[in-house]
């Protein structure tokens, strides 16, 4: 089958000096976690009863996981678009997003106060179905285990290639067999349910009311959420066919300016809704007040606006470098509009001061993506995830 | 061939089912979304602002309760399985160390609820140089933003009493409550490693001993009684009867707590603007913001029909392109 020679480990020494200082970051954030779990949330964050959600939430879960939406993308536009020609691409998107719910997943336990009640979650009992917290930690928790399901098939293709154990060997390739017939409809689900909590991320803000200014305040908020995350997943995918073609050294991969082409489109309906929302929110006055909040709000349309343009219109955007600075712009545009949300936006009223992450906050941040850089770094150079040049360049041509 | 659609049909229900679960779930609560009018038996708390003399006993009363003695009124009830040792660790006052009260911070300063005080008196002087005091504690609304936003019903609003009440051995910390809450009353213990949220609840857990308590600490002590609890209706009658014999006296001749956030449990009178006293009056609209919240997951998830149908279309599609795309590969070679 060519299908076991689409994808090839990359071969590179694992204990690199970059993993070390990566290592060296995780390390310190897992001691400042490790500091929380016996002072408390508030001896390491700035969150207070006014801000309970911080950059745990606002940028590990919000923003992580709407990165984390390029095996989402991908899903769709491979198996839902018929367009298999990016099938190559979809190994490191899905480890990618692995990751990304991991990130995610993390942050929230260190994030809740009372982590050993979580069961609760399966105890129907306890169920509130009112509560969109409730199906978004049920969809992203049930989405993780589907991120892995999809990721299995590489490490039972490399577990098949092992001479050393006929046994395991020949065990995996079964498993690899039966589950590539089942795969697509784990893929189906892989696609539902992010199309639920992504929208959902959105509508968890409905009940906040008036503590999310208008600019933000909408019904609007689960298609708005939705489209974003269709966005954010794929630049995340422009970008690290980019970085990895840089990088590893690898050649770039064509595919994805194509692929670009569909990105205008969804820019220009994100905006119109976006504005269709302030229309019904009578927030023009506001977006036209001058306020850091107004000008907070246009910049995050202009960034996601010129991306679209550049896409769209020049000859710019379709080369390598033009690629990767309007998913740079659809990146940081995006995550802008799920900060506008999550923090930004968000007042709770004149007798709170206003929340800024304190540095063990942050630290404990950047010490999780650490984590997930970490995970990558080493996996791609066990599994087979990356695209096969070699074979796939020959497809091509 | 045969087999393969029968496979496929088994596991786009088992998938559909999957991805319908929550979906259903979420349709299955839509009656308890439907705003429902005030109960005869709803228990109320009653402030008139202008009784109060701002002594603050109420402020102590609660506290003693509550805080300081919680574990005897807890301990007596608390069913043996659940006296676990975080439980228990639970029951424990604990002062977090900049909280502690001293000589220049005397603990009747404290202005604001926080995880020890479930009520507060707060002064307000107006341009004429006269006091005002206001009791700020949870106003157990009629439809709460926090129990529609708990993930795991550790928030609730007894059907009967209107009660909201709060069960710490099914709260995971989410602060979800704290963020839907529009007077901004649950109060995290951010300074412990083992935290709760901490709310008014009528001392429904403590001289309630989880049930409706036929009085409150605050209630009990105040000696001008100027906060009373009883049925809201009474209340409510009371309220209008007092604007009715002193017309002018109180704000607006208006009772707060009769319609705002679609009507709260709590009935307030006060003679200032109620925005001056710390209510955000004018951006609290009249209904209840979980209404439109519910009102919206329950449109996209009625009977779970629309993750149902998305799902098996995804199935479909996807199967079909597969499997054209697998045998496109078979007949290139
Ligand atoms: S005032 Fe806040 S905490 Fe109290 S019932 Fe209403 S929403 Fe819940
Ligand atoms: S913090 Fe506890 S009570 Fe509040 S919403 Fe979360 S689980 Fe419910």
């Amino acid at each position: 089958m060519s299908h076991e020679k689409e994808y090839a480990v990359h071969r590179a020494p694992i204990f690199t000096p970059t993993f070390f200082v990566v290592l060296l970051i995780v390390l310190i954030g897992f001691a400042i976690i490790a500091y929380r779990y016996w002072m408390g949330v508030g001896a390491v964050s700035n969150l207070s009863d006014g801000w309970p959600w911080g950059i745990w939430l606002a940028y590990d879960v919000a923003v992580g996981s709407a990165i984390a939406c390029g095996g989402y993308v991908l899903a769709i536009t491979v198996y839902i678009m018929n367009k298999f020609k990016y099938h190559p691409m979809i190994r490191s998107a899905v480890l990618a997003s692995m990751f990304g719910y991991a990130l995610a997943g993390f942050s929230v336990i260190v994030d809740i106060g009372r982590y050993w009640n979580a069961y609760g979650f399966f105890v129907p009992s306890r169920w509130q179905p009112n509560s969109v917290m409730f199906e978004v930690a049920l969809c992203i928790m049930a989405y993780t285990l589907i991120l892995v399901i999809e990721f299995l098939p590489s490490v039972f293709e490399r577990l098949g290639e092992l001479d050393k154990w006929p046994k395991l060997a020949k065990f995996s390739r079964a498993v690899y067999k039966a589950l590539d017939k089942v795969l697509i409809f784990i893929i189906a689900l892989g696609v539902t349910l992010p199309t639920m909590h992504q929208s959902s991320l959105g509508s968890l803000y409905i009940v906040m009311g008036y503590k999310l200014n208008a600019l933000w305040q909408t019904m609007f908020l689960p298609l708005l959420f939705l489209g974003n995350a269709v966005l954010m997943g794929f630049s995340i995918v422009a970008f690290e066919t980019v970085l990895s073609a840089r990088q590893l050294k690898r050649p770039f991969e064509k595919e994805i300016v194509s692929l670009s082409r569909v990105i205008p489109y969804v820019v220009a309906f994100w905006i119109i809704v976006r504005f269709i929302s302030v229309t019904v929110s009578g927030a023009w006055g506001e977006a036209f007040s001058m306020s850091w909040l107004s000008l907070y709000f246009w910049l995050e349309i202009i960034l996601i606006a010129i991306a679209g343009y550049i896409i769209f219109a020049t000859e710019y955007g379709k080369s390598q470098s033009g690629l990767f600075l309007s998913a740079m712009l659809l990146l940081i545009g995006g995550g802008m509009y799920r900060f506008g949300v999550y923090i930004v936006g968000f007042d709770p009223g004149p007798e709170w001061l206003a929340y800024f992450p304190s540095i063990s906050e942050f630290m404990i941040t950047v010490s999780l993506i650490a984590l997930e850089v970490l995970g990558y770094m080493v996996l791609v150079k066990l599994v087979p995830v990356l695209p096969n040049m070699s074979a796939h360049g020959a497809k091509t041509k | 061939m045969k087999t393969n659609r029968r496979d496929f049909l088994k596991l786009a229900a088992l998938g559909a089912a999957g991805a319908g679960t929550a979906g259903a779930l979420t349709a299955e609560a839509e009656a308890s979304s439907a705003p429902a009018e005030f109960g005869p038996d709803v228990m109320a708390k009653f402030y008139d602002s202008t009784k109060c003399i701002g002594c603050q006993s109420c402020v102590v009363a609660c506290y003693n309760t509550n805080f300081r003695d919680r574990a005897k009124y807890v301990d007596e009830y608390l069913p043996p399985e659940e006296q676990n040792f975080i439980e228990k660790e639970d029951l424990l006052p604990k002062l977090a160390p900049q909280d502690e009260f001293t000589p220049d911070k005397p603990w009747l300063n404290v202005v604001t609820n926080d995880y020890r005080f479930r009520t507060v008196i707060q002064k307000y002087v107006d341009e004429n140089g006269k006091p005002h005091f206001i009791k700020h504690n949870c106003m157990h609304c009629k439809k709460p933003g926090c129990v529609s936003a708990c993930p795991v019903s550790a928030l609730q609003k007894d059907p009967v009493s209107g009660i909201v009440t709060y069960d710490a051995g099914r709260c995971v910390g989410c602060r979800y409550c704290q963020m839907a809450c529009p007077f901004n009353i649950p109060k995290f213990e951010w300074s412990r490693a083992v935290p709760k949220i901490v709310k008014c609840d009528m001392c429904w857990s403590t001289l309630g001993k989880n049930g409706v308590p036929t009085e409150t600490a605050c209630a009990k002590v105040c000696p001008a009684s100027a906060v009373v609890y009883g049925k809201r209706s009474d209340h409510l009658a009371e309220a209008k009867k007092r604007i009715a014999e002193n017309p002018g006296k109180y704000y607006n001749d208006s009772v707060l707590g009769e319609t705002i956030y679609g009507g709260t449990d709590e009935i307030y009178l006060a003679a200032v603007d109620y925005k001056k006293l710390g209510f955000p009056t004018d951006k609290i609209a009249d209904y209840s913001y979980a209404e439109k919240s519910e009102g919206l997951q329950h449109t996209l998830y009625k009977w779970g029909i629309a993750p149902i149908a998305l799902y098996t279309a995804l199935a479909i599609v996807g199967y079909r392109n597969n499997k054209k795309h697998h045998s496109d590969e078979g007949e290139d070679k």
